[in-house]
């Protein structure tokens, strides 16, 4: 699974960083974009993204109600429903993940990398 | 020859003092380096690229800011390096893996533009925005005390923003402050709507109108509801409560029931007047107000009160004489919305319940909401708070998020999403163009991904890093 | 303005059927402005599509119903088998008049002539029937914000303020008593408003407009 990872600076980045450290199941993770706020993904960026040949994209943020920017993680939020949406309609097998967590809790990060793998490993084994 | 910067905030895991000799013969550049061991060697820019390295959580923007104005980097050159991407490996591994970075680093384009970090202190004064000459007083004794001028005019005034500070517009005068204080004033609510057809029964009444007649009439035999949908209801008025369905109760023999999400019994004798009240035969139920549904009876001279128990989920209908609405306080404020002259419409402004935000501030910098006077104690606490934020430097990044004026439509979603406000529109033509104040902007990005038009560009925000898979 | 929404993507790749060079044009304008097929719009679809393996590419025009905005199309025009125009219907066939040889499709349904009511939010307002009659209803369109279009309203279903058929909606003729109730002119409602003339409407084959003083 090729995961192309965005987070923001102020807890993704940090979490994701301290996930890599330690070695906790950041084996999928390839290329880390860091950026100021989640809320600065736009549906573009994301489908240019997956023009390449990731799998999927994974957005690693502050929660939705303590996002520094106020709106950023929301808009985030409702982007990736929104590219998912249009990938689903499409027909395409790639898929945008969201995981919001603090520079300390990094379960969360764990958990939708999980999710991310056997939601690629379930579509990869029958055909 | 071009030179760069090497700048580490904390101990790195590779010999840099070592490497630097070979790495300047290789890439052919000067190379200085700031280490946290010989800090007070003075650098010499300008560079050409500054690489600051780091744990991740101390490289966000805020603080390369900071790192930016105190060693006058150009921010536009500087890429953040995050060292936690290089502790599991072996020495020669580590190293392998900073030369790639470097080297990636080294072959970025050149952003083509400067910028630069500038830092900003308030002019100390204090505008008062509150309901009452006694609280713009009180609020301008403590100001005084801790130091601070301050501005009380009355209406009519009217002020815009100057960048990150204020100009206050007064009949004869201007003047120019660097915050705001703006008083909360409580204001009456109740979230629970109620169908018109059941108000026609005009058997639902104003909690403010039902005190008057308890003491005028009997309810005897009749079924009184008393909803208060509101989490916030002063001690007061609970006490006020417990008293009239008492009174009823045991006056009148009246049936009395009180839905609502909680009963607040912290205050003085509440408690006990609490219990008091149910042993008379008061009910008191615990209900989510989206369960109660409302009719009006078939001789609309009442209501069926249809709703859902908290405590075991059972649903019942009761016929009821009379439904009282007690309101509740929001804390919101006080509004200046009509003295405010800026092209963003501010519907209502409430307090962000947001962690990253100081206490008492508005989504506005500057702008601070301080608590009426029954918590007085919270008062001096957000007084102070405005006083450090006059203290403080303000650093703020130029010639980072611009607007490109040809690709514009002026289609206003900038202005309207931005959460820091930092965005109006500039021109007096026909032809306008939204424009980022960069002073208010804090480069988050979010009126960048909202343009429909692709029209809004930060320059060399984003960082990106190959992290070799273990 | 006018206001358009995307159509289903599975409905665009009906469209496109198994054509592969694909042009998506964006319009500036109208659709900009309702966030549906302006630049970001068209960028997000040429990409999907690139996901897809269709060849696409993207690019906005000022006013795609204007000639001058899309004559400098010519030349990119050669080069793809069709045209996904992310402009409203008067874009779309613009470029159909002007292309007459290259498939153009909509990619957009358009909606309505309508205004944001917030942002994110856009709701119609006017119908273009043809002779504007707002001012006896005091500012308040009934053509279009009545479901039923009543002249002499409301009908019986108006409840609270909202329409018995679109009840997440104002009944206009709420708002129509409200604001002439304001402006202390409700016995302009007594008047019976015989019915209204459709033959400057769409019914009566399709409308024009000229201004010969302009005519070159
Ligand atoms: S969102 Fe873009 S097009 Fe719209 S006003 Fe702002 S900069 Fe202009
Ligand atoms: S980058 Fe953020 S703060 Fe700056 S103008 Fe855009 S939305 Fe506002
Ligand atoms: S083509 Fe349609 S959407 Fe574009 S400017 Fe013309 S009327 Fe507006
Ligand atoms: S009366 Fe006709 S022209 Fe006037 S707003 Fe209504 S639909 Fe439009």
């Amino acid at each position: 699974m090729k995961l192309y990872v965005i987070a923001c600076d102020k807890s993704g980045y940090p979490a994701l960083m301290k996930g890599i450290e330690t070695g906790e199941g950041t084996d999928s993770v390839l290329t880390v974009q860091k950026i100021p706020c989640l809320g600065l993904v736009k549906e573009s960026l994301l489908l240019e993204t997956l023009e390449k040949e990731y799998d999927g994209i994974l957005l690693v943020g502050c929660p939705l109600d303590s996002c520094y920017n106020l709106d950023g993680s929301r808009f985030a939020e409702r982007r990736v429903h929104r590219v998912n949406a249009l990938l689903q309609e499409a027909g395409i097998e790639k898929k945008v993940f969201l995981a919001f967590v603090t520079a300390e809790k990094t379960g969360e990060l764990q958990r939708v990398l999980m999710l991310a793998r056997s939601a690629f490993n379930k579509e990869e084994s029958p055909t | 020859m071009n030179k760069v910067c090497v700048l580490s905030l904390s101990e790195i895991p590779i010999d840099l003092p070592g490497w630097v000799s070979q790495a300047e013969a290789r890439w052919n550049r000067t190379i200085d380096l700031s280490l946290p061991q010989n800090r007070t060697i003075a650098l010499s820019g300008p560079y050409d690229r500054v690489v600051v390295i780091g744990r991740s959580l101390s490289l966000n923007r805020e603080n390369l800011s900071r790192v930016c104005h105190r060693y006058h980097f150009d921010p536009l050159r500087v890429h953040a390096y995050p060292m936690e991407g290089l502790t599991a490996m072996t020495p020669s591994q580590r190293l392998e893996q900073w030369e790639n970075d470097f080297q990636t680093i080294l072959s970025q384009p050149d952003p083509g533009q400067t910028g630069e970090v500038v830092s900003f202190q308030p002019e100390k004064k204090v505008l008062i925005i509150a309901p009452g000459e006694e609280e713009r007083k009180a609020i301008a004794d403590e100001l005084a005390q801790l130091g601070i001028p301050s501005l009380s005019p009355t209406e009519p005034f009217s002020f815009a923003r100057q960048g990150i500070q204020y100009e206050v517009m007064m009949e004869e005068r201007r003047e120019t402050v660097g915050a705001i204080a703006i008083a909360e004033t409580n204001e009456k609510t109740f979230s629970f709507s109620i169908s018109r057809e059941t108000e026609e029964t005009k058997k639902v009444i104003e909690w403010d109108d039902f005190q008057p007649r308890i003491l005028m009439r009997s309810f005897r035999l009749q079924t009184v509801v008393f909803l208060v949908p509101e989490m916030v209801v002063p001690p007061e008025i609970w006490k006020k409560i417990f008293e009239s369905a008492r009174l009823l109760a045991e006056r009148d023999g009246t049936r009395v029931l009180i839905l609502c999400r909680e009963v607040i019994v912290a205050g003085d004798h509440l408690e006990k007047a609490y219990r008091e009240t149910r042993e008379a035969g008061v009910l008191f139920e615990k209900i989510d107000f989206i369960t109660l549904v409302l009719k009006p009876t078939l001789d609309m001279r009442g209501a069926w009160v249809d709703m859902t128990t908290e405590r075991d989920g059972m649903s019942m209908t009761l016929h009821a004489d009379w439904v009282v609405k007690v309101p509740g306080f929001h804390k919101i404020p006080t509004d200046f919305s009509h003295i405010f002259q800026a092209d963003r419409i501010i519907q209502t402004v409430s307090r962000p319940e947001n962690v990253n935000l100081p206490p008492f501030t508005l989504p506005y910098p500057g702008l601070f909401v301080i608590p009426g006077s029954r918590f007085l104690s919270n008062r001096s606490s957000a007084l102070q708070e405005v006083a450090e934020y006059l203290q403080r430097e303000i650093l703020v990044e130029k010639g980072r998020a611009l607007v490109d004026e040809e690709k514009c439509v002026l289609c206003l979603t900038c202005l309207r999403t931005c959460p820091w406000s930092a965005i109006d529109i500039e021109g007096n033509s026909r032809r306008k163009k939204a424009r980022i104040n960069w002073e208010q902007c804090h480069l988050c990005g979010l009126c960048l991904s909202s343009c429909p038009a692709d029209a809004i560009s930060l320059e060399g925000l984003t960082e990106c890093y190959e992290i070799i898979q273990q | 303005m006018i206001i358009g929404e995307r159509k289903p993507v599975k409905e665009i790749l009906q469209l496109i059927g198994d054509r592969k060079k694909i042009l998506v044009l964006g319009c500036g304008t109208c659709v900009t402005v309702c966030l549906s097929g302006g630049e970001k719009e068209a960028k997000e679809l040429a990409s999907l599509l690139r996901i897809k393996k269709y060849q696409a590419s993207d690019y906005t025009v000022e006013r795609q119903c204007e000639p001058e905005f899309i004559r400098p199309l010519d030349y990119r025009l050669k080069e793809v088998e069709a045209v996904l125009s992310l402009a409203c219907g008067v874009g779309v066939q613009a470029l159909a008049d002007r292309y007459p040889r290259t498939p153009v499709f909509p990619g957009l349904n358009t909606t309505f002539l309508g205004m944001p009511v917030e942002q994110g939010r856009w709701e119609e307002r006017c119908g273009g029937c043809g002779q504007c009659i707002v001012h006896l209803f005091g500012g308040t369109c009934p053509v279009t914000r009545c479901a039923k279009s009543l002249l002499n309203g409301p009908c019986g279903g108006s409840k609270d303020g909202k329409c018995e058929v679109k009840p997440d909606r104002d009944c206009a003729w709420q708002l129509i008593y409200d604001r002439l109730k304001l402006q202390g002119r409700l016995d302009a409602l007594l008047e019976i408003q015989p019915p209204k003339d459709w033959s400057p409407s769409r019914h009566g084959g399709h409308r024009k407009m000229i201004r010969e003083d302009m005519l070159l």
